[in-house]
């Protein structure tokens, strides 16, 4: 009788140990990886990020070439039109939102549209004018 | 006869222990799936200035950009504006003529932007100094209208599952399709910060850019570009 209290104790004593590391270690660590992991992939960070990118490419005097990856892990549709860019994230995870966003930029480019990419590039070229050119592409 | 039994018996408690431990751990996997699968819904709301970020970057890229900027043997001098291209765009201040609104390629769709340039070296003893003054228009678009935006986002974010009809009657139609922080995101990324701003009473005060003026006799004045954008829907 006393055996069997003694292991029921234990089982008890190493259930609250495993749910109290669950809880107190592995638990916050994940929640903080996956809302940072995902604050950088979602679709509104971006398409802020790539509209911001495209703005400022027009700040360099001469030539610029900016390579863009926001993740490898997962993908985006692209829709660029009327110097607006939409992102649609495609995320095979339940908990991300897979909302589109659409983002104003401030120079002129030709309009473009791709599916499934998270490789982007932006170039910015001179001859006596200034070009752009947006690029995507899957990594 | 008697060890036998008391051995299974230990045997038995042993199965016992371990089947708990198995079933402790296979609720926390369970808990742990439903978590992440059905519970825990990730929403991205940035609370940032858009019209200030969006005026910093606009500034930038004017006095990078070909239409004000001052070229050298094809060589653009970033920083260093252009008296005869500024003569073009914008007006002399203080001249009495009407500020013009033009369209140079640069700026935000459906916005307008006040671009104001002082010459720091010609300022009278009351510290008002020469410069130009303008509009900048960018294109008008129904893709980069707030509220389509808006729309897009609250019609992106319409859930329909088992709760929907219970929550149709207890807290209405609008409940029933959308959380209010559903909501509240869509608001806070798609609402204009010119329009916020009425509402926040926040303010940003800049110095403006730093920039060099050039006269066509070869002067170089100090100045400052200031670029004000009212993104309007």
């Amino acid at each position: 009788m006393k055996a069997i209290a003694t292991s029921d104790t234990i089982g008890i004593a190493f259930v609250v140990f495993v749910l109290f590391l669950f809880f107190s270690q592995v638990f916050p660590k994940l929640i903080s990886v996956i809302t940072d992991n995902f604050s950088k992939a979602s679709g509104e960070n971006v398409a802020r990020q790539l509209s911001g990118l495209i703005t400022v490419s027009g700040a360099a005097p001469y030539k610029i070439k900016i390579d863009y990856t926001p993740t490898t892990e997962h993908t985006y549709n692209i829709l660029m039109k009327d110097r607006t860019v939409k992102v649609t994230p495609i995320f095979t995870v339940n908990y991300a939102e897979k909302a589109s966003s659409t983002q104003r930029f401030a120079v002129g480019l030709n309009d473009y549209e791709q599916e499934k990419v998270n490789h982007f590039v932006v170039e910015k070229n001179f001859d006596g004018e200034s070009t752009y050119v947006f690029e995507a592409s899957k990594e | 006869m008697f060890s036998k039994q008391a051995k299974n018996k230990g045997l038995t408690h042993t199965m016992m222990f371990i089947l708990k431990g198995l079933f402790a751990i296979a609720i926390i996997g369970l808990l742990y799936w439903l978590f992440l699968d059905t519970i825990l819904q990730m929403h991205v709301a940035i609370n940032e200035n858009t019209n200030e970020r969006h005026a910093i970057n606009l500034a930038n890229v004017l006095i990078s950009s070909e239409k004000l900027a001052y070229e050298n043997d094809r060589k653009m001098m970033r920083g260093i504006l252009d008296v005869d291209k500024l003569d073009e765009i914008f007006v002399r201040s203080g001249s009495f003529t009407l500020i013009p609104i033009k369209d140079i390629g640069i700026g935000y769709p459906n916005s307008l932007t006040l671009v104001r340039i002082i010459d720091l070296e010609k300022c009278n003893s009351f510290d008002i100094c020469d410069g130009w003054i303008g509009y900048l228009s960018g294109p008008i678009t129904l893709q980069g209208l707030s509220i389509v935006n808006f729309g897009e986002c609250v019609s992106e974010h319409a859930r329909a599952d088992i709760w929907t009809i219970f929550k149709f009657f207890v807290a209405g139609p609008v409940l029933a399709w959308w959380h209010p922080l559903d909501l509240a995101n869509c608001a806070e990324n798609n609402i204009p910060s010119s329009f916020k701003l009425l509402f926040t009473n926040s303010q940003i005060t800049s110095e403006g850019f730093p920039i060099v003026i050039k006269y066509p006799n070869g002067d170089m004045h100090l100045g400052r570009i200031y670029v004000l954008l009212g993104e309007f829907s």
